[in-house]
């Protein structure tokens, strides 16, 4: 199928399954445009949309966790960041996605421990 | 934006950082080979610099990644030595010392990563990179 309209597709899908988890697609639309064509071209390549700034490793407990949208297996951390990892998706209420950065796990996990 | 845009972006960015280095580096055979390199850089290479301490920023990340990317062009538009090498586009030996590496510091495999001596900074952000090539 025509990466274009794949592209297309998914964003109809996967809006569908962000928008009740309090999420849409970033303002940044040339990362999201660039983010969804990755995503097809790993979708064709290993037959599923795979987060294009993650990983795999080729074990299946690992993998299934990154197919987007991935929010629910990283939502503690995605929703500290107001963004998911790759920043397709942000909270509903960012205006300026620029101003999110990408917080290590690490560094979630050990704020999370202090409180 | 597409994947061969930004190949080309970075490439003709690293034109402009590897010109003034060759001027520099005609005395020496050797970085004038380092040069020529750069200029042929394909992604995987090793991007040399000419970092003033000696040391390696070494950067994973992935072809399909933006922030890698941006990650890149940040370490590349300053005067270090950069290790770019993309997860998904390498052997299996260094596929696993990647994942054990990302392991030991608690990550899963979530790119960029970029080591400078013992600190890590994972996912881009420009103001840690700049505390770390500070350091
Ligand atoms: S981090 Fe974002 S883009 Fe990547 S898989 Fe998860 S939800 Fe999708």
């Amino acid at each position: 199928m025509d990466t274009k309209k794949r592209m297309e597709q998914l964003r109809t899908m996967f809006e569908r399954v962000v928008d009740p988890l309090g999420y849409k697609f970033s303002p940044d639309e040339e990362i999201v445009e660039f983010l969804l064509e990755q995503e097809v071209m790993l979708e064709k390549e290993n037959g599923s949309p795979y987060c294009p700034c993650q990983g795999l490793t080729g074990e299946r407990d690992h993998d299934m966790k990154l197919v987007c949208p991935c929010i629910p297996f990283h939502r503690e951390h995605y929703d500290a960041m107001k963004r998911c990892w790759c920043g397709l998706y942000v909270h509903k209420d960012v205006k300026d996605p620029d101003s999110l950065i990408q917080i290590p796990l690490k560094e979630f996990l050990e704020s999370r421990n202090k409180e | 934006m597409d994947t061969q845009k930004i190949i080309d972006d970075a490439r003709s960015m690293l034109r402009k950082v590897a010109e003034p280095l060759g001027i520099r580096s005609e005395a020496e055979d050797n970085n004038k080979d380092n040069s020529q390199e750069t200029k042929e850089l394909s992604l995987n290479d090793t991007e040399k610099g000419q970092d003033k301490s000696g040391n390696v920023v070494i950067l994973y990340g992935l072809s399909t990644c933006p922030w890698c990317k941006k990650a890149r062009n940040f370490f590349m538009e300053k005067d270090v030595t950069l290790d770019y090498i993309e997860y998904d586009k390498a052997d299996e030996d260094t596929r696993k010392s990647i994942e054990e590496e990302c392991s030991s510091h608690m990550e899963k495999l979530a790119f960029p990563v970029a080591i400078y001596g013992d600190d890590v900074v994972v996912g881009y952000d420009p103001k840690k990179y700049a505390d770390l090539i500070k350091r």
